[in-house]
C-alpha cells in the first residue's frame, strides 16, 4: 500500500485508477447508506477522488490509506447533507439494488437483502455507520475510530448494541 | 466483544449481514471519476484556482455586515445629536432639567424652580389668549359700526 501512496503523490494516473478500483464500491456503498440517494453518492464519490488528488502532496504522509479514504467520504457526506438541508429535496432510500451485488441471485437472497437494507436503515444513524464500515467497508475498529473520530471503546460498544439490534430484527424477519 | 476487544482485528460479522456485497458502481462512474482526477492532475498542486471557495458569497457578507454596523453607528449618532438638541430647546424655553448643552454642563433645575417657570409660561400663555379675545372682539364691535 505504502508503494501506492507514493505513486498517487507523484500524481500517476494509473495509481488512481488503481485506487479507484480497489475502493469505488466500498465507498459508494458507505456514500449510498450515508445520502440516501444514487446520485448524491456519486457525486460525493467524484468529489473525495477529486479532494484526494488535490492533496496528493500529502498522500506520502498518510499511514492508513483506507481510514484516510473513508474520512474524506465522511466529511463529503456531510458536506453534502449540509448542503441537502439548506435546499430540501425529496429524500429518498436506496433500494437492495443500488445496496448489494444481486448478480445471479435467486428469490432467497434477494428477500435476505432486503431484511438486511430495512433492518440497516432502521439503526439509529452512529450505529448503522458503524455497521456499514465495518461489514461492507472491511475496516476494524480502530479504523472506524479514527474515520467518526469516536474513541475505540464507543465504537465497540455502538457494535455490540447494533448487532444485537440486528440480530433481533433479522431473526424476526428471517422465519 | 469483551473488554479484552482487539479494535484491529476483524471479528464478528453475523452470517446474513456478511453473505452480502456492495452493489459494483456503474461503468459510467469510472471514466467519470478519473476523468475529474485526470482535470485536476493538470492544474498546478493546491492551485488557489481551484481550491479557493466562491469569493462572492463572503464578500455579500461582509457588506451586510458592515452596513448594519455603519447603520446603527449613524442611528445611534443622530439619536444623540435629536437628544442634544431638545435639551437645547428645552433649557432656552425654561422647561425641565438640562444636563449638558454643547458639552457645557448646566446646573439642574430644582423641583420648585421648574414649577416656577411652568407657572409663568402657563401664566403668559393665559394673558396671550386674553389679549387675542379682546382683540378678537373689538375687530367685531368696529365691523357692526362699520
Amino acid at each position: 500500500m505504502s508503494k501506492l501512496t507514493d505513486r498517487l503523490s507523484h500524481g500517476e494516473p494509473a495509481a488512481f485508477a488503481e485506487l479507484y478500483d480497489l475502493y469505488a464500491n466500498r465507498l459508494h456503498h458507505f456514500l449510498l447508506v450515508q445520502l440516501g440517494s444514487p446520485a448524491d453518492a456519486e457525486d460525493a464519490l467524484q468529489e473525495v477522488f477529486v479532494r484526494l488528488t488535490r492533496a496528493r502532496d500529502k498522500l506520502a504522509a498518510v499511514e492508513n490509506l483506507t481510514a484516510y479514504l473513508f474520512t474524506l467520504a465522511r466529511n463529503e457526506a456531510t458536506r453534502l447533507r449540509d448542503r441537502r438541508k439548506r435546499q430540501p429535496a425529496a429524500l429518498s432510500e436506496p433500494n437492495i439494488e443500488e445496496l448489494f451485488d444481486l448478480t445471479d441471485s435467486d428469490f432467497a437472497a434477494r428477500e435476505l437483502a432486503e431484511s438486511v437494507r430495512s433492518a440497516l436503515l432502521r439503526l439509529p444513524s452512529e450505529q448503522r455507520e458503524i455497521v456499514d464500515l465495518k461489514t461492507y467497508a472491511g475496516l476494524t475498529l480502530a479504523e472506524i475510530a479514527t474515520v467518526t473520530d469516536t474513541p475505540p471503546g464507543t465504537v465497540a460498544s455502538r457494535y455490540r448494541a447494533a448487532l444485537e439490534k440486528l440480530r433481533t430484527w433479522l431473526a424476526t424477519a428471517l422465519l | 466483544m469483551n473488554d479484552n476487544t482487539d479494535f484491529n482485528s476483524p471479528i464478528d460479522i453475523p452470517e446474513p449481514l456478511s453473505a452480502l456485497r456492495p452493489a459494483k458502481t456503474i461503468e459510467s462512474l469510472r471514466s467519470r471519476v478519473l476523468n475529474a482526477v485526470d482535470a485536476e492532475l493538470q492544474q498546478k498542486p493546491n492551485s488557489p484556482a481551484k481550491t479557493a471557495k466562491p469569493r462572492t458569497a463572503r464578500n455579500w457578507e461582509r457588506i451586510a455586515q458592515w452596513s448594519v454596523a455603519v447603520g446603527l453607528l449613524l442611528g445611534i449618532g443622530l439619536h444623540v445629536q435629536a437628544w442634544q438638541a431638545n435639551e437645547s430647546r428645552s433649557a432656552m424655553h425654561g422647561l425641565g432639567p438640562t444636563y449638558a448643552v454643547n458639552g457645557t454642563a448646566l446646573a439642574v433645575k430644582p423641583a420648585s424652580q421648574r414649577r416656577d417657570s411652568l407657572e409663568r409660561y402657563l401664566l403668559a400663555l393665559a394673558t396671550a389668549s386674553r389679549d387675542l379675545e379682546r382683540a378678537d372682539f373689538r375687530f367685531h364691535t368696529s365691523n357692526r359700526r362699520n
